[in-house]
């Protein structure tokens, strides 16, 4: 005869209260592990979520680069063609090009059968000063609109040109001067009728005076010369600026030929903004998740304590009730020579037993709850995944620990019991 | 065997004290079968309960086999009890979950000794109660339930049997019986201390003894 066959045999007499009390740590450890495994499964399904988000913003990333690199290849490239000894530092330094170069070179591009550009814009551009207001800084553009090409199908222009005696104002100078459409001006001892005064457009254009490129060739000694030829619309195999420039340069041996940024920029902006929009669905994304688990994390934080406490006023209960039934017992083994250890160990051997199984039914109960209320398909796969080991031994040691912990103070009155007053009161 | 020099208990009750034994002295021998005889509220039980280290006297010695269980520490009095004293209740107190064979094993709880499991089935054979070895004590007649009360009592050998009325649920049949083993005991170099309100044990007792008010008379 054992203390463990007496442990045993007292179970299987009072069923009913083991039962209850192991049906208390099954709920309680239940609970636990239901909202573990459904934070668990949360996090695992904000994981796929995530990714598949991510991949479906990569894709579709790739979808509108691909979609900007369309639209651009369609639009083309826009070149500037320069004179060959123009320091590009001095161009971009100064916004515009210093030195000159025959106009006849846009004649001579447009009779060749060059089939890569589509619109050519030829331009002389200066900053001077304005002598009849008052010396105002002002950049002047002399244009003629567009230069057609003699042996292709004409096309409708995609720029007009400035007709002669008329004048178009950046925003900074008509707005300055008071002036306005129909307005007559002076510049550089010329009369010119104000024909157009653009909106603002925050660069410096809005200081900038457009005239007839004969009459701004003269104005500012150049005749014959421009400093630029707009070169929109280009297109080529592969869309590799070299073959342009390798064209023009066929055709033009004294010029340099630069890409606008336009296009750079263009698909840079398109990329930043796709990759600001993929990021934004993805930061919400996070958040709503992260607002999902704190709300669960909400409600595990108090039912959890709640369960467990009550599991121990539960089980401490328990023990104190069977301590009380079995007080002759008590009495008559500590009679018969059992030490109160012994008693002692009797009833927390009998709450560990009921921790041990508490815990291991909990835990199954728990898991599968967790994992059917979860947001993650039950199956095998889940299961490998979100089964913890360490967890599981952890709730396996700590129930046990748990229970004799509440039923430590009705045992210990229980081995503190004198038996010559059971005894004696019987 | 037992020595009981000047034992007093007194009890703190709700207006007065209560004073249960008042100097008494006694003794039993080895071989003697002592019976205290007395009324209900005499002290009987209170004396049975001291004489076991049970309960500590508040005056006087007790002195079990040249030992004052009193001078020891809880654990080893408990020791102590388990391997030189046997008890026996009228209330017989077997464990009500426990087969007859597990309640007289249930001393081998307290002290561990050789072969206890045969000699608890050859107490239990004694006290013919083999056909019922596996049942449990609400399957037992009463009379025995305080056989089996007495095969546990015997387990480990005791020196001194102490008996706490213990024929007075019992028909005479069963009265006779235990008395009988209480006699036997006590003559193979036993000793026995009857506390009963009865005659009944009279003539198996070698010494009688009536107390009266916590006094022997």
């Amino acid at each position: 005869m054992t203390l463990w066959q007496l442990i045993i045999k007292e179970i299987r007499y009072q069923k009913l209260s083991f039962y209850f009390g192991i049906t208390a740590v099954i709920v309680a450890v239940g609970v636990l592990i239901a909202e573990l495994t459904l934070l668990e499964t949360h996090d695992l399904q904000t994981k796929i979520i995530l990714a598949s988000k991510e991949e479906e913003m990569k894709e579709e990333m790739s979808i509108m680069e691909d979609d900007y690199r369309k639209i651009m290849k369609i639009l083309g490239f826009n070149l500037l063609i320069l004179p060959e000894g123009q320091q590009l530092s001095d161009f971009y330094a100064e916004g515009y090009a210093t030195k000159d170069m025959p106009e006849e070179y846009v004649e001579r591009l447009s009779a060749s059968n060059i089939m890569t550009i589509r619109h050519l814009l030829p331009s002389i551009e200066q900053k001077i000063r304005w002598p009849e207001q008052g010396m105002k800084t002002i950049i002047l553009i002399g244009t003629r609109g567009e230069v057609p090409f003699t042996k292709r199908d004409p096309k409708e222009p995609i720029l007009v040109a400035v007709p002669p005696n008329n004048i178009v104002l950046g925003y900074e100078l008509w707005k300055s001067l008071n002036l306005k459409v129909g307005d007559k001006i002076r510049l550089l001892g010329k009369n010119f009728q104000v024909s157009e005064c653009h909106s603002q457009r925050g660069s410096e254009d809005d200081i900038t005076a457009w005239v007839d490129l004969k009459q701004a060739q003269k104005m500012i000694g150049k005749q014959g010369r421009i400093n630029a030829i707009l070169a929109l619309k280009c297109h080529c195999q592969g869309n590799e600026i070299e073959n342009i420039g390798k064209d023009i340069k066929r055709i033009l041996p004294n010029t340099q030929v630069i890409e606008l940024s336009s296009r750079v920029i263009t698909r840079a902006e398109a990329r930043d903004r796709a990759k600001e929009t993929a990021e934004f669905v993805l930061t919400s994304e996070k958040y709503y998740r992260a607002k999902l688990r704190r709300e669960i994390e909400g409600f595990a934080a108090w039912l959890v304590p709640l369960v467990i406490l009550g599991c121990i006023v539960w089980i401490g209960f328990l023990t104190f009730n069977n301590v009380r039934e079995r007080k002759t017992e008590i009495g008559i083994l500590r009679a018969l020579g059992l030490r109160s250890k012994q008693i002692l160990f009797v009833f927390l051997a009998k709450a560990v037993l009921i921790g041990i199984f508490g815990a291991l039914f909990g835990y199954i109960a728990g898991f599968i709850i967790g994992l059917t209320a979860g947001e993650t398909a039950f199956n095998s796969e889940t299961i490998k995944t979100l089964f913890s080991p360490f967890l599981f031994l952890l709730v396996i040691l700590t129930a046990p620990i748990l229970a004799g912990f509440a039923s430590w103070v009705p045992a210990l009155l229980a081995a503190k019991q004198d038996p010559a007053d059971i005894l004696r009161n019987k | 065997m037992l020595s009981i020099e000047k034992l007093s208990k007194v009890f703190q009750g709700p207006k007065e004290i209560i004073r249960a034994l008042d100097g008494i002295s006694l003794s039993v021998e080895v071989n003697e079968f002592v019976v205290i005889q007395g009324p209900s509220g005499s002290g009987k039980t209170t004396l049975l309960l001291s004489a076991g280290g049970l309960l500590a006297p508040s005056d006087g010695n007790i002195i079990i086999d040249n030992q004052n269980p009193y001078q020891m520490s809880s654990d080893n009095r408990a020791r102590f009890r388990a391997s030189n004293i046997g008890f026996v209740f009228q209330q017989f107190y077997l464990v009500p979950y426990l087969s007859v064979l597990e309640n007289v094993l249930v001393p081998s709880l307290a002290i561990s000794q050789p072969n206890l499991r045969e000699r608890a089935e050859k107490l239990i054979s004694h006290f013919n109660l083999t056909d019922r070895i596996s049942h449990v004590p609400g399957e037992l007649s009463t009379g025995e339930r305080q056989r089996t009360a007495m095969a546990r009592a015997l387990l480990n050998n005791p020196k001194l049997l102490l008996a706490d009325e213990p024929v007075g649920n019992l028909d005479n049949e069963n009265a006779d019986i235990v008395l009988c083993a209480l006699k036997e005991f006590a003559d193979s170099d036993g000793a026995v201390l009857m506390v009963t309100h009865g005659d009944r044990a009279e003539k198996y007792a070698h010494k009688t003894i009536q107390l009266k008010n916590g006094k022997l008379l």
